[in-house]
């Protein structure tokens, strides 16, 4: 018994010591303030939880607790999560908690860590483990590290305890506080609690986007949202899921306007049209370019002369660096480069727009109200001589003339007095594509195929994005890979590429290939050539979306095949004239003779850019499976 | 030392009397007449001429009668002189005369003929043709009473030939016609009495069919449900015959492995149905529905003088390859006002 209490006392005194050290040692990074057993509401909760009988088959979050309290100005955060992990599979794949914290604005405290199993046993997360990451820093307005607590000992059958507060200061926000609290993810939900409480300094505005799971109450400065027992959402692909989830958002009370004036100060920081950036203009741009070549110079310089580096640091959250800076070090982030695309367009007298872009939204349901917090990342809109552009400053394959692929139809808010979010215009094809092919047989059945590919707009800088940055030899390498997938494993053909390094409107890729005969002359012709190109884009523009509305972005390739049979045979039936007019877009194809052994085949697959709502996917892949049909070109012919 | 020949020479005969054909019975005439689809007439003529003109020198040209028949505008011009010389001998051999009715039977040899001519462009019923024809027949068979009551009365006339002969060529023309002539009688009037009908069917009327999943609206009058195997020996889902004899639809199950290709590259190629080469067209589209692609092909050619169509509606549906299958063989005009309706027909034919 003494040795025990010896034992224990050592114990706890080892413990206290090393509790100190590592709160000593992550002083600066994450700080520990373990919380007696008793008083932490968020171990009791799961004790109960071992004593009910019912125990889960799935992983279940069984608490998830957020409380947000301000008070004269200090928010202070707490959140309360208790997951189940049933079996050791859930341990494997979701052992490990994350926390996002600002580390320059706010003060993370771990109050419980810790796994408990159905027997009783406890682990407590040893400090020592704590990782603190770097979040995705491309394209965002924080500083934001991800904290990662692998739990130690967890098992199946276990139980993780988590309780963190997050206390920071109003005035230390670049912009007016906002969050978005999502209640349910991917796991069962068996209890939902928010409760947050304003003070008078900072009056608060709240909205849910869906009433019938999460039930809030507004009581004077409280707001007190519960729910139990919410299923899991539905996991699918293709899905920006920060339109389709369930969410309440919180964000302090104001008007775009205030939104707009606030980062358009912040813009202005910039001074964008210094001297130095009128230097470098006239170094870019001469009198003797018209508006658009000066403007396709400008944009050139951006983005390809001023490297992207993540720069939001304090202070740099929203208030992008001086454009002399940026110019002097030849890098900056996505506000940076906008800064110094909107001063160089000025100067030239375009009256451009800084536009922020929500990169990871696309409802405009879920960002009605106020506040800089959904979006992460900035652009550059304007007219010009009648057409619009909207110029991303930090890509640097895509020409002017087409919108970066990846923020068309995300939510955007220009700023300027009186706008409202509205969406990056979206293109009606998206990829499109021309595709000529010959295919010559000789005497002997030998054929030659010759293929030109020319990409336009947005798809031409998806292929210069994926084939410049490669030497020739990776660049043959990639190209053959993609021909075998995609024409035919039989040959390795010869490649030309056309346009990867120019900022241009099209990007070529030329082929020769040579089979050898795959087609007996001697014998009567019944033959199938793939128009396999065309059947890609098909391929790629199928939904793979089971359980929610899908954007298909659209579609326009064309394709000529020129075939030459050189006497070989008669052809006596070949592909037939087509006009599949559907609701989600049309293959027409229209057949000619072009010689007496010579037939062309040209084939035009467009499907406009829409949204396909949940109940029509099946309908639309089904529309797809017919064109793919379509695109085998079938010839039937005789010996002379 | 050669025999020596005797040559007879038959116009200059011992008597130099005028040689007229010997008269035959009308009914016996009346039915080849009608056998060789009044082709016979014409002959006919030709040999009357030549009678009268053998009773009386008139500058009459026997051959040149040959078309009279058939030429209405020749029956105008030469009917009433034919008729003027006709009664002239007749008034000398005292016959009974026609008086007026010489004019109402020009009259009505006209305008029948011209139905006859123009019965296929003014889309008349397949009765009045044969009411005309027939009347046609009539005609002449009145006429060659006449002729024989004259004939009867001649005096010093010699008459050749049988009462019951014929010329080859005549008899060439009659077998013809003949042959023709059962061969009408069989597909017009004896084949459509034997056809097993299912149903009439009205213009619009939709027919359905769950269990291969297809459709069809009808367009026309005159459609007619029938039994399998009318127009096919092989086995088919639905048979339907059309407002004239050539025209009907099969639909064939081409079964689970036939693909559209396949089977429209079978029927494309296929030729069975025309004398020559059709021309063929396909085209594909979308079912109303937009789940399944429809392929229809369109042939056209001939079979000997008529015009044939041929329609080829291929579906998917219930994963199944089923084709509506068209035939169209007509007269031109014919042809061209029913193909209309039949690619209306094959056109709708599309899945449930």
């Amino acid at each position: 018994m003494r040795l025990n209490q010896r034992l224990l006392k050592w114990k706890a005194w080892f413990a206290f010591g090393a509790i100190l050290f590592f709160s000593q040692s992550f002083a600066n990074e994450v700080k520990i303030d373990w919380l007696e057993k008793s008083a932490s509401r968020t171990y009791t909760f799961a004790e109960e939880f071992i004593a009910a009988d019912d125990l889960p088959s799935e992983k279940t979050t069984l608490l998830h607790d957020i409380e947000i309290i301000f008070d004269a100005g200090e928010v202070t955060r707490t959140v309360r999560q208790v997951n189940y992990f049933p079996t050791y599979n859930d341990a494997h794949t979701a052992g490990n908690e994350s926390i996002y914290w600002d580390k320059e604005v706010e003060a993370l405290t771990v109050r419980e860590a810790r796994v408990l199993k159905l027997n009783g046993q406890a682990h407590r997360l040893n400090p020592d483990n704590i990782r603190v990451l770097d979040s995705d820093a491309y394209n965002t307005f924080t500083d934001q590290k991800e904290v990662v607590l692998p739990y130690s000992g967890l098992t199946d059958k276990s139980i993780s305890i988590l309780e963190y507060q997050i206390k920071f200061s109003i005035a230390d926000l670049e912009s007016s506080w906002s969050t978005i609290i999502y209640p349910v993810l991917f796991d069962p939900v068996k209890n939902f609690r928010l409760r947050v409480i304003e003070d008078e300094q900072t009056p608060l505005t709240y909205s849910s986007n869906n009433k019938d799971i999460i039930d809030c109450k507004v009581n004077d400065n409280e707001l007190e949202c519960e729910s139990a027992d919410l299923s899991p959402n539905k996991s699918d692909v293709d899905i920006i899921w920060r339109d389709v989830l369930p969410q309440i958002f919180i964000g302090e009370t104001q008007t775009w306007d205030d939104v707009i004036a606030n980062d358009l100060k912040a813009f202005e920081e910039s001074n964008n049209k210094d001297d130095s950036v009128q230097k470098m203009l006239d170094r870019i741009i001469d009198d003797g370019m018209t508006q658009r070549q000066k403007i396709e110079a400008i944009h050139k310089f951006v983005s390809r002369d001023i490297r992207y580096v993540s720069m939001s640091e304090l202070g740099h959250r929203i208030t992008p660096h001086t454009s002399a800076s940026v110019l002097e070090n030849r890098f900056g982030d996505c506000k940076d480069k906008s800064a110094m695309l909107h001063g160089m367009l000025s100067l030239i007298g375009v009256d451009a727009k800084p536009v922020l872009v929500a990169t990871k939204r696309s409802s405009l349901a879920n960002t009605r109200f106020p506040s800089t917090g959904y979006f992460d990342h900035m652009v550059i809109c304007f007219d010009s001589e009648k057409q619009f552009y909207c110029l991303d400053p930090t890509d640097s394959n895509t020409d002017i003339n087409s919108i970066s692929s990846w923020i068309q139809g995300m939510v955007s808010l220009t700023l300027e007095e009186g706008a409202k979010p509205l969406r990056i215009p979206l293109a009606p094809h998206k990829w499109r594509l021309n595709v000529s092919s010959s295919l010559e047989f000789d005497e002997n059945a030998n054929v030659v195929e010759r293929q030109e590919r020319i990409y336009h707009g947005e798809y031409a800088s998806g292929i210069r994005s994926s084939y410049g940055p490669k030497n020739d030899e990776e660049r043959n390498e990639a190209a053959t890979e993609s021909f075998h997938k995609v024409v035919s494993s039989l040959v390795d053909p010869t490649f030309e590429f056309v346009g990867l390094q120019e900022m241009a409107n099209t990007a070529i890729i030329r082929s020769e290939a040579k089979y050898t005969p795959f087609l007996d002359p001697r014998e009567a012709l019944n033959y199938v050539e793939n128009d396999s190109w065309l059947n890609r884009e098909l391929d790629d523009v199928e939904i793979s979306s089971k359980h929610y509305d899908a954007r298909v972005h659209g579609i326009d390739v064309q394709s000529t095949i020129n075939f030459d049979f050189n006497k070989l045979w008669n052809v006596t039936w070949y592909p037939p004239n087509l006009n599949l007019k559907g609701k989600y877009g049309e293959m027409t194809r229209f057949v000619t003779t072009t010689g007496k052994h010579k037939i062309q085949v040209e084939t035009r697959v467009k499907i406009t850019t829409q949204m396909v709502k949940q109940g029509e996917i099946e309908s639309f892949n089904e529309f797809l499976k017919l064109l793919k049909g379509e695109s085998a070109l079938n010839f039937v012919g005789e010996t002379p | 030392m050669e025999e020596e020949i005797e040559i007879k020479d038959e116009t200059a005969s011992d008597t130099s009397l005028p040689r007229v054909r010997q008269p035959r019975p009308a009914w016996q005439e009346s039915v080849l007449f009608v056998l060789s689809f009044t082709l016979l007439t014409s002959f006919w003529l030709v040999g009357r001429v030549r009678d009268l003109k053998a009773v009386g020198n008139i500058d009459f040209t026997p051959w040149l009668w040959f078309f009279v028949p058939f030429i209405p505008l020749a029956q105008i011009i030469g009917l009433p002189r034919f008729f003027d010389e006709l009664k002239r001998r007749e008034d000398g051999s005292t016959t009974r005369q026609w008086k007026s009715y010489t004019w109402a039977w020009i009259a009505v040899l006209v305008v029948t003929n011209i139905i006859v001519l123009t019965e296929d462009s003014l889309n008349l019923p397949e009765w009045v043709l044969e009411a005309s024809l027939i009347i046609i027949c009539g005609l002449f068979a009145l006429l060659h009473i006449r002729f024989n009551n004259w004939k009867h009365k001649l005096e010093k006339v010699e008459f050749y030939g049988k009462a019951s002969g014929y010329y080859w060529y005549e008899w060439l023309v009659v077998v013809l016609g003949s042959i023709v002539f059962i061969a009408y009688i069989y597909f017009y009037v004896l084949a459509p009495l034997f056809i097993d009908k299912i149903q009439d069917l009205e213009d619009r009327q939709v027919i359905e069919n769950s269990d291969l999943g297809f459709g069809l609206t009808i367009a026309g009058d005159g459609w007619v449900e029938v039994e399998a195997g009318t127009h096919s020996s092989d086995e088919t889902e639905l048979e339907l015959s059309g407002p004239t004899l050539g025209s009907f639809f099969i639909v064939f199950d081409q079964g689970l492995s036939n693909s559209l290709n396949g089977v429209a590259s079978g029927r494309a190629t296929l030729r069975n149905d025309f004398s020559g080469s059709p021309v063929c067209k396909e085209n594909r589209y979308l079912s109303n529905n937009e789940k399944s692609v429809i392929s229809y092909t369109e042939c056209n050619g001939s079979w000997l003088d008529e015009k044939v169509t041929t329609y080829s509606t291929i579906i998917i549906s219930n994963d199944r390859t089923v084709e509506l299958y068209g035939y169209l063989m007509d007269s031109k005009h014919k042809h061209a006002r029913q193909s209309e309706n039949m690619r209306t027909i094959a056109k709708s034919f599309s899945p449930l």
